[in-house]
Order: C-alpha cells, then structure tokens, then sequence
C-alpha cells in the first residue's frame, strides 16, 4: 500500500475544473486525441498580450487615472468576455449532478473550486492583457515607480469583481428562471453579456481625449458608475496623477465596495 | 446494508416517493422494478444523496445519508442511468480524478483500474490517449461502472447498468455483481429488463407511482399473486394487463 498524500477533495476539483477549463468544449467536438493544454492556455495568453499593445500605445500623452481607466476598461471587455463564455459552461454543466453528487464531495467545495479556478484563469488573462500596459504606464502623466504594484494590485481586484458578478448574475438567473429555461438562455446571456462589454470597451477607449474624464467633479460624475473607473482612481491615488486625488476617493472607495460585497 | 423508512419525495403538487420503506442486508441484490415515472431513480437519487428528501431517513451501514452525507457516500458506489461523464478527459484522467476524491492514491488506482481494464477487455491505449467525448456507449459505461466499484464499496447502487453494454460484458457483469454479493456487498438494481433482474436478483421490489407495491423474493412473490412470470406480476401489480391485446390492435390499426 502506498503512503503517498493524497491530495483534498478540494485541490482535486480544482485541478478538475482547470483541465475542463482548457480542454473545453472544442476537444470535445473534436473528439478523439487529447489536446495539449499547455499549448491552448499559451498562445490564449499570447493573443490577450498582443491586444494589450492596443491601450499601451496611447500612453504617453495620458493622464496616469486616465490610463489605467482605460486599461482596466479593455480587461474588463476582454477578460471579463472570456470568462463569462466559459463561466456558463463551468458553473452550470447539466450532467455534473450525475457525476460528482454522489461523491464524497459538496456542493459548496464544487462551487467554492469552480470560483477559485476561474478567478485564476480571469488573472492570468489579465495579467496577460495589462504586461504592455504595466511597463507603459511609467511613462503616463504624473505616474510614479508605484504605479506598477498599484495597477497590479487594482487589476487583481477588478478580476475578482468580475469574477464574483459573473457567479452571482448567472446565480440569480438560475434562481429567477429555473434550470430548464435557463439553459435556453445562456446562449443569449452570454451574447448579451458579450455586447455589453465591448460596449464599455468601446467607451472606454474613446475617453482618452475626453476633459471631463479628467474632471469628475466638473460634470464627469457619471463616469463613477463604470467600474473600471472606480480601479483606475485605486491605481491613481496609489500610483500617482496630474488629476485631482480629492475626486479619486469615491470612486476608489466604490470599487473596493463593489469588490466587497460581490465576493 | 441499506436501510429505508418513509422516505417521501415531492415535486411541487406531484409525489415522486410515498413513504418507502425497504431493508436491503448485506449479500443482497434486490431489484428495483417499476414503471416510468414509478419514484425509482427518484428513490436512488435520495439514497445516495443526490436530492434531500421532504421526508424519513436513509441509512447505509448506518450512516444517515442526510446528516453525514460525505461519510455515507463513502460507503457507496453508483452508477446513473445517464452514464454521464466528463467528455474532455479520457478515461485513465476520469477515473483517477474520481479514486482521489475517495482518496485513493494514484499508485493503488492504478493497478484496481487495470484490473477492470482486463475484466471489461478495454484497450489501455485507448483509455490513456481517448477522451470519453470519443468512447462507444459501451465503453462509457464500462468506465462509469469501474468509477463506481474503484473504491470497493460496501453498498452498489445501480440504475440500468446493463444499457450500452455488449452482451458478453453483460454476462460478465452479472457474474460480478453475483460474486460481489458473495463477498457481503449490498446491492440495489433498478432496471426495466425484467428478465436481467429475475435472474441476477435475490429478491425484487416493486414500485408505482411513487410507492412500494411489494417486495420479496421473485418466486414467492409470483405464487402469492398467482403469477406464472415476473412479466406477468409485473403488468398485473403496476395496472398493465392487456398490453399485448392492446399492441395487437394498435399494430392492426398502423396497419390497416
């Protein structure tokens, strides 16, 4: 008999859920051989740092606020588009029940290893996404050497806030709508979910030239309602900016809230 | 052994179980009959922890499945109708995923696993570079099988085991539940082939809608009831006599 450790149910799962992750539903279809995941998750994080130059090549004329803002603006579209698609997929697959249930696990140590996989894959996007962006954020207006740990730290969070509004929205539309007719609408969900953060990514990249993003207490109070504003003042008022810390605090406050209470 | 008291199940106004009780000892194969919509998996989904029930408890080996459900579904092994699986991994991923969490360490999953590579004659090229997404019906259910019996429980719960499998991993299969019995398992075999069950089981429950109709060995069973066949106990308990009479007309009616 082997006197190996072996290791909890909980890290189990979520070597589980990692692989189902990266396997995804493409090797299934595909069907027959098993598919690298190293290679799959590499060239993913390569094409998310690619996109990462978009923003970055803006830097230099940009308030250090203004950029982070819009750096967490494009992970928000991006990374956040990515794990809600696979979101759907890992947190509501219909056969688990029959698989797992049985087993000497609970539903709260599948649901708590779903959560921490996909926090970890939505920081390795991120990450990913932000490597440009890190470096030229040295160069915006009134950013100082903190700003790298300061949007280090502010990304890490908005990933959670992602992460936990994605568990709790497809929560709450499971609850509203019932399994059946959810999994009708997950399809459409996603895709909503989908426009929506382009949308915002959209936005986001336009407010490079904007004044009033520089001004929120001059009219730009509505900006407050975007989250990755409230993680670019966090950056700002840790990392330095030309911008009015006075004006950054609520926002700031509002993300750390948000983040809070979501997670 | 499993032990059954007044076990309810509702969903919404319907009953799915209506106070079931059944007593299954150890070095038993009960069978579990009845018709669709009967409360059988229903039954099967609450023993093995699956669904709460509203109401009574279950026990195996005396672990109550609602109080200490991860201590009695360590005790248990089961194998769903659906056959499901994770289709992205292959079958040697599955099944040692699923002997960690009983805690079963790589290096003693590995020799039990092929052993029932070689009852089942499953190609190991195929169980270590396949995803299951890729395996035959059969071959699925011969990995869901081994994921149920890895950890040698003490009580199998199985619902259609047979569906999928050849019939020379049929044979085999009842053979092993026969010697798995031998050796003091308790188990519970809920089919619709009744055939399967007369033959492989010790006794037979009947169930419809939602309750327990009778229960005991298939030959009493039929003397009492003055049935020549279990088909006939069957059909004449859960309310479906007149079927063939039935199917001749409808046949004469498609074809007509």
């Amino acid at each position: 008999m082997s006197t190996a450790v072996v290791p909890p149910p909980d890290k189990v799962l979520c070597a589980l859920f990692w692989k189902l992750l990266f396997r995804g539903r493409v090797a299934q279809q595909m069907g027959a051989q098993k598919t690298r995941r190293q290679i799959g998750l590499g060239i993913t994080l390569l094409i998310y740092a690619l996109i990462g130059i978009i923003p970055a090549a803006f830097a230099v004329n940009a308030d250090s606020f203004v950029f982070a803002s819009v750096l967490h603006g494009f992970t928000f579209s991006f990374a956040s588009l990515t794990l809600a698609s696979n979101a759907g997929t890992m947190l509501f697959m219909k056969e688990e029940a029959e698989i797992l249930l049985h087993r000497p696990v609970t539903p709260n140590q599948m649901l708590r290893a779903k959560c921490a996989v996909l926090v970890g894959f939505a920081l390795l996007l991120a990450l990913a996404l932000n490597l440009a962006g890190l470096i030229a954020g040295l160069f915006t207006k009134g950013a100082t050497w903190r700003f790298i740990p300061a949007h280090l730290l502010s990304m890490a969070l908005l990933m959670l806030f992602s992460a936990a509004s994605i568990v709790l929205v497809y929560n709450a539309c499971l609850k509203w709508f019932g399994r059946e007719r959810f999994d009708n609408l997950l399809a459409s969900l996603q895709s909503l979910l989908a426009i929506l953060m382009i949308l915002s990514g959209q936005i986001m990249s336009r407010m490079l030239g904007l004044d009033t993003f520089k001004h929120l207490e001059n009219g730009g109070v509505w900006l407050l309602a975007l989250p990755p504003v409230w993680f670019g003042a966090l950056d700002a008022l840790i990392g330095g900016t030309s911008v009015n810390s006075s004006t950054l605090w609520p926002p700031a406050a509002l993300g750390l809230l948000a983040t809070g209470l979501t997670s | 052994m499993i032990s059954i008291q007044g076990l309810t199940k509702h969903f919404g106004t319907q009953t799915a179980v209506d106070h079931l009780t059944l007593e299954v000892p150890p070095g038993m194969i009960v069978g579990l009959l009845g018709p669709n919509g009967a409360g059988k998996t229903t039954t099967l989904k609450m023993i093995t922890g699956m669904l709460q029930p509203d109401a009574g408890t279950a026990l195996i080996c005396g672990v109550n499945v609602v109080t200490q459900p991860l201590e009695a579904k360590r005790l248990m092994g089961f194998v769903p109708d659906s056959g499901a699986v994770y289709e992205s991994l292959t079958g040697l991923e599955f099944l040692l995923m699923i002997g960690a969490l009983y805690g079963i360490h790589e290096d003693v999953a590995r020799p039990r696993i092929r052993q029932f590579l070689d009852f089942f004659e499953l190609d190991e090229q195929t169980l270590t570079s396949k995803l299951l997404g890729a395996y035959s019906k059969g071959m699925r259910r011969k990995v869901v099988i081994t994921a149920a019996l890895l950890h040698h429980p003490k009580v199998v719960l199985l619902d259609e085991p047979l569906d999928g499998l050849d019939a020379n991993a049929a044979v085999g299969f009842k053979a092993l539940l026969e010697t798995l019995a031998r050796e003091g398992k308790t188990i519970v075999y809920s089919s619709h082939v009744l055939d399967v069950v007369e033959r492989v089981c010790d006794r037979v429950a009947i169930m419809a809608q939602g309750k327990l109709l009778v229960e005991g060995t298939p030959a009493d069973l039929q003397h009492a009831h003055g049935a020549g066949t279990l088909e006939q106990l069957f059909t004449r308990l859960t309310g479906l006599s007149g079927l063939e009479a039935r199917a001749e007309s409808f046949a004469k009616n498609l074809l007509s």
